[in-house]
């Protein structure tokens, strides 16, 4: 029997939620206080119209329960589920006023896009677009790629509330102790990476003439962008508006750095550097991701060379290896143009690049798709099985791998791993289908449904305001299942529709 | 004899001029005036020819190398990259960002859709620039509809939050 939502279970998840949802306009503090600083008088207003609204749904929400107790599992579940809805409509509400937006529905389809991290845009002349409608969308896409849950977690909003609400945004591993200090490590090294970055990025725009100011937001846009395997871009042009190599090398190794699971970096963080080379060698996910990443380039530049495309050998090493790695990591960032991209790669490479943003980036990190660690989990079963079948009946084998820690390749891993494979699969194709459906070309239809569902945001171009209503929901549902993983989406989903069922009387 | 060359003189000055005509070096055609949209998409068809092209420039202008600069030419629904001469560069007065429109421009050039020059860039490289329009600052006044909206909001949100508070230490 299905689980079924209480009208009490009802009151804590929109409690909880409430305080998600307050969270977010404190958040958007941020903006306002760039409007002001920049002299955006007119985008002001528009971010004190979104904190209020948040400040009057949230309030309300928290309404529904005085005195929460401590929550249960499929409640946590509901919550992070709702969260990326609800925060995204709340989220769109200042980028609506903008008038950059065709309609409220853009601007949702932007908010969802900038907290799933993917990096898909319905904003029109985003060139004239304000300092702080820019910031509000990299920091949706940072909040985003740490997770939301993390960010409210690391700042002790839910201490009574457990493990449950951190393994229900896609992440499955505790790198500290316990969960706050697991949430506040990932904050921290997410914070020290974009310091870091943005330091960088801002020298090399001053080299390139850019004044300081604009020079200190782009390169901490670009940073967030990158590290967070987002996507948005500041202008059209997305980084081929740069026309700096340096800068591309460096956003590349910051979107290696976000797709590596953030487990790892704390065991370098703990460990020495011998035992941390030995566990980075040693871990499924990092032999997977290596192997992966250096099959895909090859077959990327065999298919571009057998094209008439970006044939010499500069063009290939700039242009080709940044798509790759945007690609592998799942970011979405851009050195070729839409034109190129449709009609001068060869359709080898089109397919290629689809693969590369199917399989994605590691678990436990900014990246999205279906991540490495499944697929290794997935190939190991394999060899496993090939093994047991060739084996005497006498002889029973067990496998193991390594991942943070030495494993049991169990039933019930590899049953998971090729669960979320396979809906993962099933989302892509029915997005797909969407798209063909609307009469889009169905490779590129095939582009824009994976790149949604793994959340990554690089376009054929047909991700257009022009786009059937139904189509920008199909991409919005999307990038929810894929951020979430489909678990958490799909337990929501269920335990609704149960509740709604009537009970059945108990015979006397 | 006099006579016979005068009868001749419009004559051979015909032949001159048909001659001259046919073994003239080709002028290159005058491209007509393009959308950087139009631009964008005909890709290919458009590679490696003299290209007569309108739009604002926007954003910044960025160092390409000794002598030249990029500038980012945008018709608002596509943008392209501008090689042009530093000195070129200079006559831009405003850029198009938020709360400025940008010079507008009329760049004639060559345009290549995977220039290797430039590692594959989609790109027009600039021979002359002409200034349309020099572009404008816009004021960006305070909208007091806005703030007073969001302060009642925010007033409403206080109040909501303020009793939860008081209801929940009642339930105490």
């Amino acid at each position: 029997m299905w689980p079924r939502f209480q009208k009490s279970d009802l009151g804590m998840i929109a409690h909880y939620l409430g305080s998600m949802v307050l969270l977010i306009g404190v958040i958007m503090v941020f903006p306002l206080a760039v409007s002001v600083i920049m002299s955006e008088w007119n985008i002001t207003g528009n971010y004190l119209i979104g904190a209020g609204a948040a400040t009057v749904i949230g309030g309300l929400l928290r309404m529904c329960r005085i005195s929460p107790g401590a929550l249960e599992r499929r409640q946590a579940i509901a919550i992070t589920g709702l969260v990326w809805i609800v925060g995204a409509f709340v989220a769109a509400i200042p980028l609506w006023l903008s008038g950059h937006y065709l309609s409220f529905l853009d601007a949702l389809f932007e908010g969802v896009s900038g907290l799933t991290s993917t990096g898909f845009t319905l904003c029109q002349d985003i060139d004239h677009l304000s300092t702080a409608d820019n910031m509000w969308r990299f920091t949706m896409q940072f909040l985003g790629g740490q997770g939301v849950v993390v960010i409210a977690l690391s700042l002790g909003l839910f201490s009574k509330v457990g493990s449950s609400f951190y393994t229900s945004e896609g992440r499955n591993e505790f790198v500290m102790p316990n969960i706050k200090k697991t949430a506040r490590f990932i904050w921290q090294f997410s914070s020290i990476i974009v310091i870091f970055g943005t330091i960088l990025l801002f020298t090399v725009l001053l080299l390139y003439g850019f004044d300081p100011v604009r020079g200190f937001f782009h390169a901490l846009w670009v940073t967030i962008g990158a590290y967070d395997t987002a996507g948005f871009a500041p202008q059209s042009l997305s980084i081929m508006y740069y026309h700096s190599f340096p800068l591309e090398i460096f956003v590349m190794v910051l979107m290696m750095i976000g797709a590596v699971n953030f487990a790892l970096y704390a065991r370098i963080w703990k460990g020495g550097f011998r035992s941390t080379v030995r566990e980075f060698t040693a871990d499924i996910e990092i032999r997977t991701l290596a192997i992966w990443t250096v099959f895909i380039l090859m077959a990327f530049v065999a298919a571009i060379l057998a094209g008439s495309f970006l044939t010499d050998y500069s063009g290939l090493a700039r242009r080709g290896v940044f798509t790759i790695v945007a690609a592998t990591t799942n970011t979405g960032f851009q050195v070729l143009s839409t034109h190129q991209i449709n009609a001068l790669l060869s359709s080898g490479a089109f397919f290629i690049l689809v693969l590369a943003l199917a399989i994605g980036g590691s678990s436990g990190s900014t990246a999205g798709g279906i991540k490495a660690l499944r697929i290794g989990i997935i190939a190991k079963a394999t060899l496993a099985r090939i093994k047991d079948v060739l084996a005497p009946k006498s002889v029973r084998n067990t496998t193991g791998y390594t991942h943070l820690g030495r494993h049991l390749l169990s039933g019930e891993v590899t049953g998971a791993a090729m669960t979320i494979t396979i809906l993962y699969i099933v989302t892509y194709v029915t997005g797909a289908i969407a798209g063909i459906v609307a009469g889009y070309e169905p490779i590129s239809a095939t582009m824009e449904s994976v790149s949604a569902t793994s959340n990554a945001g690089l376009s054929s171009g047909l991700i257009a305001p022009d786009i059937p209503v139904y189509l920008k929901i199909v991409y919005m549902l999307q990038m929810w299942f894929g951020r979430l993983e489909f678990i958490a989406f799909l337990a929501v989903i269920f335990c609704f529709f149960a509740s709604l069922k009537p009970r059945r009387r108990a015979k006397l | 004899m006099r006579r016979l060359l005068a009868s001749t003189k419009p004559f051979a000055l015909i032949v001159a001029l048909t001659l001259a005509f046919l073994l003239a070096p080709p002028i290159p055609a005058l491209a007509a005036t393009t959308t950087v949209t139009e631009l964008t998409n005909a890709g290919v068809q458009m590679d490696g020819q003299q290209v007569v092209v309108e739009g604002e420039v926007i954003g910044d202008i960025i160092y390409a190398d000794v002598g030249h600069k990029w500038l980012m030419l945008s018709d608002g629904n596509a943008s392209i990259s501008v090689l042009t001469k530093n000195a070129d560069a200079q006559k831009i007065v405003y850029l198009g960002r938020y709360n400025q429109v940008g010079t507008r421009v009329e760049i004639s050039g060559v345009f290549r859709v995977d220039d290797t020059t430039r590692d594959g860039l989609t790109d027009v490289t600039a021979q002359s620039i002409k200034i349309l329009d020099e572009g404008y600052a816009v004021q960006s006044p305070v909208d007091w509809q806005k703030i007073q909206i969001g302060a009642l909001l925010l007033v409403v949100g206080g109040i909501v939050i303020f009793i939860h508070w008081r209801l929940k230490e009642r339930t105490r």
